[in-house]
C-alpha cells in the first residue's frame, strides 16, 4: 500500500517535471506547494532561524526553477530539493564563518514541548531544561553531523535517501550517523553533569 | 567519564537500548551491565534524554513560513532582471575590450606595419653610447660646457678606457682654474679652453668612429694639460712632410702664443698642413679647428 502510494507520488512528480520542461509555470507552482514545507523545515532545523530558513527555502526553489531543465528523475524530486537546500545551508554557514559572524540558533523553546499543558509544573520545567540542553548540544555539533542527525532522527529519512542528499553511500551515511550520535550524546552527558 | 575496556562491548548497543530499539535479550543484557557500571548508566541516561528530545522535535511543528509562491515569482523576476543586467554589462565590457584591442592593433600596425619602426626619442635626438651628444656628420659636436662638466668625461673615458688620464685631466682643470666650480659659472682661462676644446674634438672624432685618432688627440691634450699644470709653455711639434704624411692623427694640439696685433696666435697641424689663427675669440676657436679651411695657411 505504502509502496503503491510512493509510486503514485513519483509518477505525479515526473508529470509535474515534464510539464515544467514544457514551460508551465503552474506545474512549478504545484511542486512548490507539495515540497515547500519539507524544504522549509529542513532549513529551519539546520539553521535554527526562521528568517534564514525562509530565505533559503525561496532560494532553493529559485535554483530549482533555473535547473529543472537538467533534472532527469534519477532521484526523487524531494531528495533533489533537499540536496539543493542542504548545499545552500552549507554555503550560508561558510559565508558566516568567512565573515566571522557568530551564529546563534533561535529554536523556539515552546515548540520543543508542545504537549505541556495539564502536566506537573515541576516536570514541565525539568523537561524544558532537558530540551534546552539537547538543542544546545545539537547546535554545537558541526554542520555535517547536525545534517545527518536532522535527516535521520528528526526527518526520519532512510540511509539511501540520506546518502542521495548528502552525496555519500548508505553505509557511509550509517557510519556518519553513529559518529554524530556519539558526539551528541557526549555533549548532552557533559551538559547534564 | 569514558567507557572502560569491558564497556566498549556494550557501546554499539547502547543507543539501541536508549531508544528502545534493542531486542529483549539485548535489553536484559544491557540492563544487567548498566546496573553495575556507573559510566554506562550515565551514557544510557544521556542517550535516553537525547532520543526523547529528538523524537519530540520530530513531532513538533516549526514556525510558519512567511513567504509563498507569489514571493517566489517576484524573486524570480528580480533574478531575471539581474541576469539581464549582467548580460548587458558583459556585452558592454566585451565591446569596450574589442574596441581597445582594435586601437592597440591599429597602433601596432602603424608602428611596425605601415610606417616602419618608429624611432625612439634617444634615436631621434641622435644620442648613442658612442655619440652621447647626438651629433650628426658635419655638425658641430660641441656640447654645452655645463653638460660636459656634468658628464665628468665619463662617456669618453669609458670609450677610450683611460680613467687615470681622465682623473689627471680633471685635476689639471682644477689646477689651471682653481676658483672654477663649473664650466658654466666662471670664464675659464685660455689654456683651459684649449684643453677642453681638444677633448671636445677628440670626442667628436670618437662619435664618427675615428677611435685611433681620438685617442691620439686625447693623449696630446693630456700632455698639454700636464704642461699647463707644470707651467712649461707648449710647443707645436716640428714634423717633416714625410712624417706628416704617415701621421695617423690628422690634428695636432695647437701651440698658443702672442699675436702681432696683441691677440692670441694659435698654430695647428691638420692632416700634415700647419695652420694658424690670430684671433683670441673663444667662441670661434672650435670652429676654426674643426674647419681648417677657415684658417690661414702659412
Amino acid at each position: 500500500m505504502l509502496a503503491g502510494r510512493e509510486a503514485w507520488m513519483h509518477n505525479l512528480d515526473e508529470q509535474l517535471v515534464a510539464r515544467c520542461h514544457a514551460g508551465e509555470l503552474d506545474a512549478f507552482g504545484q511542486i512548490y506547494a507539495r515540497y515547500e514545507q519539507q524544504v522549509y523545515r529542513y532549513a529551519y532545523r539546520l539553521l535554527g532561524n526562521k528568517e534564514d530558513a525562509d530565505d533559503v527555502k525561496q532560494e532553493t526553489f529559485v535554483r530549482a526553477y533555473q535547473a529543472i531543465g537538467k533534472f532527469r528523475n534519477d532521484s526523487s524530486l524531494q531528495t533533489w530539493l533537499l540536496k539543493i537546500c542542504g548545499n545552500l545551508c552549507r554555503d550560508r554557514f561558510k559565508s558566516w564563518e568567512n565573515r566571522k559572524i557568530e551564529y546563534h540558533a533561535e529554536y523556539r523553546h515552546d515548540l520543543a514541548c508542545p504537549q505541556s499543558h495539564g502536566a506537573d509544573p515541576h516536570a514541565i520545567v525539568e523537561r524544558a531544561e532537558r530540551t534546552e540542553i539537547v538543542l544546545k548540544a545539537l547546535q554545537s555539533l558541526p554542520l555535517p553531523q547536525r545534517e545527518i542527525i536532522v535527516l535521520h532522527d528528526i526527518e526520519e529519512r532512510d540511509y539511501k535517501e540520506i546518502g542521495a542528499i548528502l552525496g555519500c553511500t548508505p553505509i557511509s551515511a550509517k557510519l556518519r550517523l553513529f559518529r554524530a550520535r556519539r558526539s551528541l550524546q557526549d555533549r548532552v552527558r557533559s551538559m547534564l553533569s | 567519564m569514558g567507557l572502560n575496556r569491558d564497556c566498549s562491548r556494550f557501546a554499539a548497543t547502547l543507543w539501541k537500548y536508549g531508544t528502545s530499539e534493542a531486542s529483549e535479550v539485548e535489553q536484559r543484557w544491557m540492563q544487567a551491565h548498566i546496573d553495575r557500571c556507573r559510566a554506562c548508566k550515565e551514557q544510557a541516561d544521556a542517550i535516553i534524554i537525547t532520543s526523547r528530545e529528538l523524537a519530540a522535535l520530530r513531532n513538533s511543528a516549526v514556525p510558519a513560513s512567511d513567504t509563498n509562491f507569489q514571493d517566489l515569482l517576484i524573486r524570480l523576476a528580480v533574478q531575471r532582471q539581474k541576469t539581464s543586467n549582467r548580460s548587458v554589462h558583459l556585452r558592454r565590457l566585451c565591446f569596450a575590450g574589442t574596441a581597445l584591442l582594435g586601437v592597440l592593433l591599429c597602433g601596432a600596425l602603424v608602428r611596425y606595419g605601415l610606417l616602419g619602426p618608429v624611432r625612439m626619442a634617444s634615436e631621434t635626438s641622435g644620442r648613442t653610447p658612442s655619440n652621447p651628444y647626438g651629433a650628426e656628420a658635419g655638425q658641430d659636436t660641441r656640447a654645452p660646457l655645463a653638460h660636459w662638466h656634468a658628464l665628468n668625461l665619463s662617456p669618453m673615458s669609458s670609450q677610450l678606457k683611460l680613467p687615470g688620464e681622465v682623473d689627471a685631466f680633471v685635476s689639471a682643470q682644477q689646477t689651471v682654474n682653481p676658483g672654477h666650480k663649473g664650466y658654466g659659472r666662471a670664464k675659464p682661462s685660455l689654456e683651459h679652453r684649449e684643453i677642453v676644446r681638444s677633448h671636445r674634438l677628440a670626442h667628436g672624432l670618437l662619435a664618427h668612429g675615428l677611435k685611433a685618432k681620438a685617442r691620439r688627440l686625447y693623449t696630446e691634450s693630456m700632455t698639454a694639460s700636464k704642461a699647463v699644470v707644470s707651467g712649461q709653455p707648449t710647443e707645436a711639434p716640428e714634423e717633416s712632410d714625410a712624417q706628416a704624411a704617415t701621421q695617423p692623427c690628422a690634428y695636432v694640439m695647437p701651440a698658443v702664443g702672442p699675436a702681432e696685433d696683441g691677440g692670441v696666435r694659435r698654430t695647428y697641424v691638420m692632416d700634415g698642413i700647419p695652420m694658424t689663427t690670430a684671433a683670441g675669440r673663444a667662441g670661434s676657436a672650435a670652429t676654426e679647428a674643426e674647419n681648417p679651411a677657415k684658417g690661414r695657411a702659412l
